[in-house]
């Protein structure tokens, strides 16, 4: 059996993954003490949402449109396209468990701290100054690492996010989907 | 366009007409009740049960974590029936989250969204059983009356309609290679051939415990709580005596903080695998062997997308209605694992998720959803020691989650049941096959895909993995060392506790298991009712 691909040189995965194993537990850490001293479990949610923070949105709203590119509609409508999505990931993820709550709460919060965005994510600057080719490199190695956490966040975050927008009626007419409609 | 109406909704209409059906979240304060029975799930195990009970002239209580939806409520929207009628709003995962876990949470339980593929369980299974967990009374011969009876009430029958295209390239492309195909036996009754019994059937066709035992338990005065988690068993000195349950919020997720607790002599467990482990676990039952939540079986599934030059439409029609097991005994029980090749229903968002990558090469691929044929291979897990099935625990949030070894032996049988899916797919006429694997190409030569097939690392998040078939974790058996209830499904360490559902089948069944756990859970359920029924002494032996 070959071994798997990884894309990269050896050395530079095992660096990312030592910077993974540490940040990763760092970040963790970070998050959960910030929430033992403020008493709090769940960050408040952004205004109209059920579970997705400011800090979220701002990474969401740069990956979906990457996400989603030749999916989305152009024009006036992608916006709305792309919140319409964030909102339907928004409540598919509040529908599953107190688990997944904070799992992906866990996910995100590496995604957008500065630490952890810059060593795991590979971003330099923050999401809504990174532009589409550099998302599109994060998701390129993540999704061809070595390491199976990071093949996880790729297929978790792609999966998630490619569904919140088949989901919903306006992505039918490109796939040419008709489902029979229940009469009123 | 196809139009869904004048559907009789007569579930509603029984709610209206005074079957007693309570949204446990939506109670004012606290309730303690009593019965003879409480039945915790209302899915295969639970419903069979329900209707064998109450015509022995039981009283019955039925709980269920899920609401009632009934053929109204089904709109053949996949975000509705995502979010309503499966655990965790569809978000189930092994441990993980390698496995995504496709299991029914509604008045019904799975039998509300499967794909009504009904098989009784095969004959090696059961030898199996017999041989190897020294199961007792469910030879071919036993279980045959059992099977005939189930099928004649649920209407289990080869289907009227011809199959789908999307099934056809398992029938068309299995006699191009010479290779033996059937066709499924469905539940059916006046089927409409949509293509939406994952989202709950619109027509009542399908004849779920829904719309069959459920009705006839609640016409002969069961009681159902829906919306009901069920968090710990009441237990008393040897004797399990009720079960302490919360009313949920309409979001599945929170507690509605109203507490439902049901007194019974008779406690039956059908909240199937993964959940009925997780019960026992957060009671803290006894468990001297450790056997609680081992030995969990999932038919690990892998799968395999196909292009075609005519169409396809993966979500219109029945969803299932052509197999092969060509490859599923070839050894007997034991040996390489072997396999059941389906189709698989491709509605919008779930093809989405399944299909894999992200960009123009993904908006690519849903444009030709349309001419996509998708196949799937269930693995027969749980007969060789190289197949020891997953164990369930109790996460942080007290939920349970099961978490499932990847071995060689299922590497094998994946990398096998990949090669078999695509074989038939190139027979068939696909332009172009991709097994559901991370970063791979849809490929337009059937030798090229095998050579890629041959060399793929068969790993957790390189090889796409699910699971619709969740079972055993209180595995059935007559040593204690090695099981959790004995061959009638009774708890081997407590008194007044039983288990009727798949969470008690030892091993996986090498087919979908809904007239499995029919076939079984009538059984028991009547060996049960003859326990119960009002005698000065009403104790097992």
């Amino acid at each position: 059996m070959n071994t798997p691909k990884t894309g990269q040189p050896d050395n530079e995965s095992r660096r990312q993954f030592l910077r993974v194993g540490f940040l990763g537990a760092l970040a963790l850490s970070t998050v959960s003490t910030a929430a033992l001293l403020t008493g709090c479990s769940t960050p408040p949610a952004a205004k109209g949402f059920r579970l997705f923070r400011e800090s979220d949105l701002k990474v969401l709203r740069a990956l979906v449109p990457v996400v989603l590119a030749g999916a989305l509609p152009v024009g006036d409508s992608a916006q709305a396209a792309v919140e319409e999505t964030i909102h339907t990931l928004d409540n598919f993820i509040f529908g599953t468990s107190r688990a997944g709550h904070k799992q992906i709460g866990q996910l995100f919060d590496l995604l957008s701290m500065p630490a952890t965005r810059y060593a795991v994510v590979g971003l330099s600057d923050d999401w809504d100054k990174s532009s589409p080719e550099a998302i599109n490199a994060f998701l390129a190695r993540w999704q061809t690492s070595r390491f199976q956490m990071l093949r996880a966040g790729y297929m978790g975050l792609t999966q998630m996010i490619n569904m919140s927008w088949y989901l919903q009626p306006r992505s039918w007419a490109a796939i040419n989907y008709i489902p029979p409609r229940v009469a009123a | 366009m196809i139009e869904v109406r004048g559907i009789h909704d007569f579930f509603a209409e029984g709610v209206q007409g005074g079957w007693k059906a309570q949204h446990a979240g939506q109670l004012k304060s606290n309730l303690d009740i009593e019965c003879d029975v409480v039945i915790i799930g209302t899915g295969a195990g639970g419903g069979t049960t329900a209707e064998i009970l109450t015509q022995a002239g039981l009283d019955v209580v039925l709980i269920e974590e899920g609401p009632l939806r009934t053929s109204k409520d089904f709109h053949m929207d996949e975000r509705a029936a995502y979010r309503d009628l499966y655990q965790e709003g569809a978000g189930r995962t092994s441990k993980d989250g390698s496995m995504t876990i496709l299991q029914g949470r509604a008045v019904g339980g799975s039998t509300t969204v499967n794909w009504t593929s009904s098989f009784r369980t095969p004959p090696l299974t059961l030898k199996h059983w017999a041989d190897v967990h020294g199961i007792k009374g469910m030879s071919v011969n036993d279980m045959a009356p059992w099977f005939e009876r189930v099928e004649k009430r649920l209407n289990i029958a080869l289907s009227a309609v011809p199959p789908n295209a999307n099934n056809s390239v398992i029938s068309t492309g299995c006699d191009k290679l010479g290779w033996k195909w059937e066709s499924i036996p469905r539940n059916v009754t006046g089927c409409w051939n949509l293509g939406y019994c994952g989202m709950g059937c619109p027509t009542n066709a399908k004849q779920s415990m829904l719309v069959t035992t459920i009705p006839d338990a609640l016409e002969r005065g069961a009681r159902l709580y829906y919306r009901a988690r069920a968090e710990k068993l009441l237990v008393e000195g040897k004797r399990v005596t009720g079960v302490y349950c919360v009313g949920m919020r309409d979001d599945g997720v929170f507690s509605a903080g109203v507490a439902l607790t049901v007194r019974a002599r008779h406690v039956v467990m059908s909240g199937g695998g993964i959940n009925n482990p997780g019960l026992l676990l957060r009671s803290g039952v006894p468990d001297p062997h450790r056997t609680i939540g081992k030995r969990t079986f999932l038919h690990p599934v892998n799968m395999v997308f196909a292009q075609f030059d005519n169409a396809i439409e993966p979500w219109s029609g029945a969803p299932q209605s052509t197999y092969s097991d060509y490859f599923q005994w070839k050894n007997g029980a034991t040996g390489p694992m072997g396999f059941k090749i389906e189709a698989i229903p491709l509605h919008p968002g779930l093809a989405s998720s399944l299909i894999g990558g992200h960009g123009q090469a993904h908006a690519e691929d849903m444009q030709k959803l349309g001419n996509t044929n998708g196949l799937i291979s269930l693995l027969r897990d749980g007969f060789v020691e190289d197949s020891p099935g997953g164990t369930v625990s109790l996460r942080d949030d007290d939920m349970p989650t099961v978490d499932y070894p990847m071995t060689d032996v299922l590497r094998d049988g994946l990398r096998r049941s990949f090669l078999a899916m695509a074989e038939i797919q190139f027979a068939a006429g696909a332009k172009a096959v991709r097994p559901k694997q991370l970063n791979v190409p849809y490929y337009k030569k059937w030798s090229e895909c095998q050579a890629a097939i041959n060399s793929y690392p068969i790993e957790k998040f390189q090889t796409g993995l699910g699971s619709a078939h969740v079972m055993g974790g209180c595995a059935m058996g007559e040593n204690v060392k090695s099981s959790v209830v004995d061959s009638q499904g009774r708890f081997h360490h407590l008194e007044g506790l039983s288990m009727l559902d798949a969470s008690i089948f030892p091993t996986s069944i090498g087919a979908n298991p809904q007239l499995s756990i029919y076939g079984v859970t009538s059984r028991l359920a009547t060996l049960l009712a003859e326990r119960l029924k009002p005698q000065p002494e009403p104790q097992k032996a």
